[in-house]
């Protein structure tokens, strides 16, 4: 784990400051006087040569601190604390969107194979994966915030404020999802243990959700733990649309403000969280496929 | 099934009985949209427009501006007893919001701490023309000798020599000094001024509420509190806007303007904007940096119908068109408009010898559109180009270090007619400024000086005609327009005008009334 985010920090700190642009020229603006940016740089310690930048960020990432954000003026850390937990709010409840529409659908649409219901439901996968989250999260606005007034458009501050851009979120992934949960249990309900288990006469209900269910979570499974990355990364278009103040905003905007720290502490705590993720996702699977241990 | 749909209308109702709790219900507040958050509530750091809006409403400075754009007191009344000193006799009895009284002290605070390099003010350098200042940032002298206070409510400031621009600076709010000495307080998480409005709470990136100063010096605000409320998408502000969700949606749009414009509650307010676009050349660049060619792409263009497309309003100088010498030097026949023309351009092309050599155009976001216009009106007269669209950070590097032939970007904020920072060779990067044309030209120098020292408006008019003369013959740049600035509000709001971008301090709420 140790040396991927070694590896993850060297990239984002290497790209950041290979890509043109002066983070101090861009927050002092056009008025700016080459002594006052050259003070500045210094003040800020970006005149250092680039392995002792890196090597103080990391000394002062290990503890804790992740330096001072050039257009905020304030900690990294505290800017991160008070995003944190909205983008967590959002990705939460967008997976559980995901996973409450994917699961049923793409189970009755296995079961259900080449019949009307299960064309519907690849439709509806396709569209979910088509529709941009941009175009949808308008498409919302417009009707449940301006034609009936159900929720409010932006901010944050109440479950009404999540409902929106959870969907929003939570749209694409569910048609992704239900795609999997489709190709994965029809691929597991013709091995002949389910064969087994129907010709033993259990219901069918038990056949499915204890015999074909159970299997056909690995590759889901999986799949949850890298879709984490993606949708913390990827919050930041439906945190836009609605306004609300989370991480996937802050890295976007400090990309473009050149706001080297935020960048990379964002990326670092992402990456974490992506790492842990997938280890519990690991230990998991020992729980559902015995086969599988840990040693 | 027929439960299943009972139990999904019921829970549709439900939405519908409660959906307008989100919806402002005080009569006296009211909420502003805004597209990003301010950085700092601190007016030394305040660089981005939607800083200026909130803290024009919390602090005043020495002087403020009118809707003319001219200097008039705020805090304090102001006379030159000669070319170079300023003095301001600052009102008495006038409190901060924590009921302290502001004197000179606090004055002098304000400027020499935007001064100091531990401070790091990014608006250090508007001052560094004060006697005494240098010394001051070196650490060679205590405080600044050019700032004297007189007595309380008394305080000169003085010049190296006679800088006519001297005033536009001098509007910065006035920050308490008895605060900001104690280093433990948190100045940005407890802003204190002297304004119509006091800080109340924040979340960056989300809202800031200021409530009324009951103890305001020009009386107390009509309204109770005011909300700056972000909204990043501008087309979810106007969706906003129409909800009643905020009341007011600064800076809108041309895309959104006709919404606005078709819908009964809204009311659309414009003023005209302190910017102007232009199309800047690499003087120094080839093939640009012949004279004839650059000549050639001006008569080349229809600046009329691009100025009309973009619904903004022609300037043939460096200079807004709300500025009122813009308007008297548009019909100076001596300076050189670069009426569209054919022939001309033709003409110009044959003097600068050009064979077909391919021109690039730079360009970020948002101009892309004027680039792709010019492009055709060049390719109409036979010049040859190649638009490069970049993110703002890269295009930004590439014209200030030079990588550029002609790029496309915009002044905000122009008030003064002083082209230093624009024109002045030494002005030119990367030790210098903003004269990213690399335009260098020894009598544009010294006129740009004649005009810093030349305090009569009269005297200033006629040096800087000369000036625009020479300039426009060099064509470093090509003048298009100026936008107007936009803002939009509920019906019911009264006394709301919107503000020209970034001069934000004519953004005022203190008479804004709600009368439904």
């Amino acid at each position: 784990m140790i040396p991927i985010l070694l590896g993850v920090s060297l990239i984002v700190f290497s790209l950041m400051h290979l890509t043109p642009g002066d983070p101090v020229e861009i927050m002092l603006g056009e008025f700016a006087q080459a002594a006052q940016i050259e003070e500045m740089r210094d003040s800020l310690g970006l005149n250092d040569p680039l392995h002792i930048q890196y090597f103080n960020f990391i000394k002062n990432a290990l503890k804790g601190d992740f330096g001072r954000s050039i257009h905020y003026n304030r900690d990294v850390s505290q800017l991160i604390a008070e995003r944190i937990k909205y983008t967590a709010y959002l990705s939460l409840a967008g997976m559980f969107i995901s996973y409450i529409i994917a699961f049923p659908i793409g189970i009755i649409s296995a079961i259900k194979r080449y019949t009307v219901f299960d064309d519907a439901a690849m439709i509806f996968a396709l569209s979910g994966i088509s529709i941009p989250n941009f175009w949808l999260g308008m498409m919302l606005i417009l009707l449940f915030s301006l034609k009936f007034g159900f929720f409010p458009a932006t901010g944050v501050g109440t479950w009404k404020h999540l409902v929106l851009p959870a969907i929003t979120l939570g749209t694409a992934g569910a048609a992704l999802t239900t795609r999997l949960v489709r190709s994965s249990m029809l691929e597991v309900i013709n091995q002949d243990y389910i064969r087994t288990a129907r010709a033993k006469g259990l219901r069918e209900r038990v056949v499915i959700y204890k015999h074909a269910l159970k299997n056909a979570m690995l590759p889901v499974l999986t799949m949850i733990g890298l879709r984490l990355g993606f949708i913390l990364g990827g919050a930041v278009i439906t945190e836009k649309v609605f306004g609300r103040p989370g991480m996937g905003r802050l890295m976007v905007d400090s990309i473009f403000r050149r706001d080297y720290l935020v960048v990379q502490a964002v990326t670092i705590i992402i990456a974490v969280t992506v790492l842990f993720a997938n280890l519990a996702i690991d230990i998991i699977y020992s729980f559902i496929d015995p086969q599988i241990k840990y040693e | 099934m027929k439960k299943t749909l009972i139990i999904f209308m019921s829970v549709l109702m439900l939405f519908a009985l409660t959906s307008t709790s989100y919806v402002n219900a005080e009569e006296d507040s009211l909420t502003i949209g805004m597209d990003s958050d301010a950085t700092s509530l601190d007016p030394r750091f305040v660089t981005t427009t939607s800083g200026m809006y909130i803290t024009s409403q919390m602090y005043n400075g020495l002087i403020k501006l009118n809707k003319n754009l001219e200097y008039v007191p705020d805090l304090a009344t102001f006379e030159n007893p000669s070319d170079t000193e300023y003095l301001f006799h600052i009102e008495k009895g006038v409190k901060f919001h924590d009921g302290h009284e502001i004197t000179a002290e606090d004055v002098k605070f304000t400027f020499e701490s935007m001064l100091d390099p531990e401070v790091g003010s990014p608006k250090s350098g508007n001052y560094t023309n004060l006697v005494g200042a240098e010394a001051f940032r070196n650490g060679e002298a205590e405080h600044v000798k050019g700032i004297e206070i007189i007595d309380d409510y008394t305080v000169k400031f003085v010049v190296k020599e006679p800088f006519a621009p001297f005033m536009v600076n001098m509007n910065i709010g006035i920050i308490p000094k008895h605060l900001l000495q104690d280093e433990d307080y948190d100045f940005e998480e407890h802003p204190v001024g002297t304004g119509p409005f006091k800080f109340s709470e924040r979340e960056v990136d989300q809202e800031t509420v200021i409530v009324a100063n009951d103890e305001y010096f020009e009386g107390r605000p009509n309204i109770d509190k005011a909300i700056y409320k972000v909204v990043p998408e501008s087309s979810v502000g106007v969706v906003e806007l129409e909800t009643g969700a905020i009341d007011v949606l600064m800076s809108i749009t041309n895309d959104d303007r006709t919404i606005i414009e078709n819908n009964d509650e809204l009311v659309l307010s414009s003023i005209a904007g302190t910017n102007y676009n232009y199309i800047g050349f690499n003087v120094t660049n080839e093939p640009v940096d012949n004279k004839y060619l650059r000549k050639a792409i001006a008569y080349s263009l229809d600046k009329d119908a691009i100025t009309e497309h973009f619904n903004g309003s022609r300037t043939v100088v460096p200079l807004p068109t709300s500025s009122a010498l813009a308007q008297e030097y548009a019909q100076d026949e001596e300076i050189n408009q670069y009426e569209y023309s054919y022939k001309n351009a033709k003409e110009m092309l044959e003097k600068a010898d050009y064979n077909d050599e391919e021109v690039t155009i730079k360009t970020s976001e948002g101009r892309e559109e004027l680039a792709q216009i010019m492009q055709q009106y060049m390719k109409a007269a036979g010049i040859n180009t190649n638009i490069e669209l970049l993110e703002w950070g890269t295009f930004y590097e590439d014209v200030k270090q030079g990588r550029a032939e002609i790029y496309l970007l915009g002044w905000y904020g122009i008030i003064d007619p002083d082209g230093y920072w624009f024109f002045h060779s030494e002005m030119t990067p990367p030790e210098g400024g903003a004269n990213r044309m690399f335009y260098s030209n020894e009598e544009v120098d010294e006129l740009i000086e004649e005009g810093r020292r030349t305090l009569d408006p009269e005297g200033r008019k006629e040096v800087y005609r000369e000036m625009y003369k020479k300039i426009t013959d060099d064509v470093p740049m090509i003048f298009l327009y100026s936008e107007a600035d936009l803002a939009a509000y509920r019906k019911g709001i009264e006394g709301f005008e919107a503000a020209p971008y970034p001069v934000t301090i004519l953004h005022k709420l203190k008479d804004v009334k709600i009368v439904d």
